[in-house]
């Protein structure tokens, strides 16, 4: 969980840098690219972590989808306090 | 068509929200509570300070009290302790009708403990609205079926899905109303679309009963068989019988359940020759809700019949209906249902509050206003009104009769009173008083966790303390907004 944690912050931190509103003053169209790629296998690791903690399979998706929501908010957060 | 569609989901959305919101609002802030039922029940018997308990003496304690004082129940069914619920919690009926009560573990008397529904009242509410069987479950139904048909329409509305998926743009008006719509209802998708159709799947049968009254008919005992072979059902003979010793019926159970333990005991028929003693299993290992049963002769003991759920179809619905009431989830997995769930309760505000302001431009219809002003009692009093509960449950005399209906009778009064507010005043006046309200009544609710001894209380505290800070903040935005006007 350690582990699992910051790997999805981090991830969807990548997501929300490479969505067009947030990035596009800063990176290309290719870097944006590197972004979400590079985001979206941080949450495969996180997933990865959290099924091979579990002993439930299904239980450590439904923690996956969960985790993802609050991380994403976190991020929707820092994304506006930034834009301030 | 094509040029039609999207305009055409977004007026279904806007009005299949609107009609059944505050019901939604409603039912979604009352699920959330009861993701923390048990934890609930604890806060409110600040007497339980029994941290671990054995289901199997408990559960023998609990029968034991109850072949005394209820012999005349046509049965008893027991919920056994858990770590989270260190009680037996114990349904049965008496002169006066129904009896939902917590037992002692060590005694399994009720009188050691106040009366109160706990966390129950907020786990009944969000399916049965305090209505007699079946209209709640429908009104339930219906309210979860649109729900779904108001999600699904509004990912079909969302024009910048992926562009604002992380996109909040505060002080803006209508603008930011929005995007916290659209920030809410995207990042918890799943969830949102997980729980309404799990939901409304569970009360599936109300809403379309035809298959199984075609199969079954007047025979609902045939059915209930069906479903669970692991339970007999027989009539009571009339001739007395004592039970069999309960703990070695009960060891037996466990025995035959390994890990998962015993979590609810039946008893048809007590003092009966025909008495059945059926026990289910809890279920910490899988998503789906239980599938072992095991029934046993009352008086004698013997095993009747055990069943383990193997039909695909039932156990797709056990699946399903797990994974909405989340029986299974660990502790972290069930603060996420909590957050998650509150974040479908603020989808559904914004949602009714943007019907308002996108239609408060120029000179504001009959039908607006009214709905502005019961927005502003339906969303800032109804979180007043259920804090009403838990404040009710500390401050009511413990020795009090009838103190867990008084308890709920707080509820209904403070939101019909702060409806009733509502619809009188101008919504911008409203709008902060309430605030101020559930602020206030949040921050009572953490005061009365006091002297914060037991984790849960200790909890309890800090979430009230959290929503408290949340409201007192829009609050504040509330009254800034109105002196700028």
């Amino acid at each position: 969980m350690l582990l699992a944690l910051p790997t999805g912050l981090i991830a969807t931190l990548l997501l929300a840098c490479s969505t067009y509103r947030e990035a596009a003053p800063r990176f290309s169209l290719p870097q944006r690219r590197a972004l979400r790629l590079t985001g979206f296998l941080c949450l495969a690791v996180q997933c990865a972590l959290l099924i091979a903690r579990s002993d439930n399979t299904g239980a450590a998706l439904v923690e996956w989808i969960g985790l993802f929501s609050l991380e994403a908010l976190l991020a929707a957060l820092l994304c506006t306090v930034r834009r301030r | 068509m094509k040029r039609n569609f999207r305009p055409a989901m977004t007026w279904l959305h806007d009005w299949s929200g609107i009609l059944t919101g505050w019901l939604a609002f409603t039912i979604a802030l009352s699920g959330t509570l009861s993701v923390f039922r048990p934890e609930i029940t604890v806060w409110m018997h600040p007497e339980l300070t029994h941290e671990t308990v054995s289901p199997v003496p408990a559960s023998a304690a609990a029968i034991a009290w109850l072949t005394t004082h209820a012999p005349h129940s046509p049965a008893w069914y027991l919920s056994a302790p858990t770590p989270r619920a260190p009680f037996t919690l114990a349904f049965w009926s008496d002169k006066t009708g129904y009896v939902l009560r917590p037992l002692d573990p060590v005694t399994g008397s009720p009188d050691t403990l106040r009366d109160t529904h706990g966390g129950e009242f907020f786990y009944r509410f969000h399916f049965e609205l305090q209505l007699p069987y079946p209209w709640g479950r429908l009104i339930a139904a219906l309210a979860a079926m649109a729900l779904l048909l108001t999600l699904i329409t509004g990912i079909v509305a969302h024009r910048r899905f992926f562009a604002d998926f992380f996109t909040f743009r505060p002080g803006k008006g209508q603008r930011s109303w929005l995007d916290a719509h659209n920030l809410l209802g995207v990042i918890a998708l799943p969830f949102h679309l997980m729980i309404v159709f799990t939901g409304a799947m569970t009360l599936g049968s109300l809403l379309m009963p035809w298959g199984n009254d075609a199969v079954y008919r007047t025979d609902p005992a045939a059915a209930q068989h069906d479903l669970n072979p692991g339970a007999i059902e027989r009539p009571a003979s009339g001739k007395h019988a004592p039970l069999a010793p309960v703990i070695p019926i009960l060891q037996t159970a466990e025995q035959h359940f390994g890990k998962t333990g015993i979590e609810q005991i039946v008893v048809a028929n007590p003092g009966d020759r025909a008495a059945v003693i059926t026990v289910t299993a809890g279920n910490v290992d899988t998503i789906g809700i239980t599938s072992h049963t095991i029934s046993f002769d009352g008086p004698t003991g013997a095993i009747l019949a055990e069943h383990t759920e193997h039909r695909p179809a039932i156990t797709t619905w056990n699946v399903l209906y797990g994974l909405h009431v989340a029986r299974f989830a660990p502790s972290v997995t069930r603060w996420l249902y909590f957050i998650s769930g509150l974040m479908l309760t603020a989808l559904i505000g914004t949602g009714l509050r943007l019907w308002t302001i996108s239609r408060a431009r120029g000179t504001p219809r009959f039908s607006t206003r009214l709905v502005e002003r019961l927005n502003a009692g339906f969303l800032a009093g109804t979180p007043t009104a259920f804090a009403s509960y838990f404040i009710a449950g500390h401050l009511i005399p413990s020795d009090l009769a009838s103190r867990a209906t008084l308890e709920i009778r707080a509820v209904f009064i403070t939101w019909a009173a702060l409806l009733l507010i509502a619809a009188l005043r101008p919504a911008a006046k409203t709008w902060p008083a309430l605030l101020i309200l559930a602020a206030l009544s949040c921050a009572t609710v953490s005061l009365l966790s006091a002297p914060w001894h037991r984790p849960v209380d200790i909890a309890i505290a800090l979430v009230a303390l959290t929503l408290a800070a949340a409201f007192a903040t829009a609050a504040r935005q509330s009254l800034l907004k109105q002196r700028h006007a």
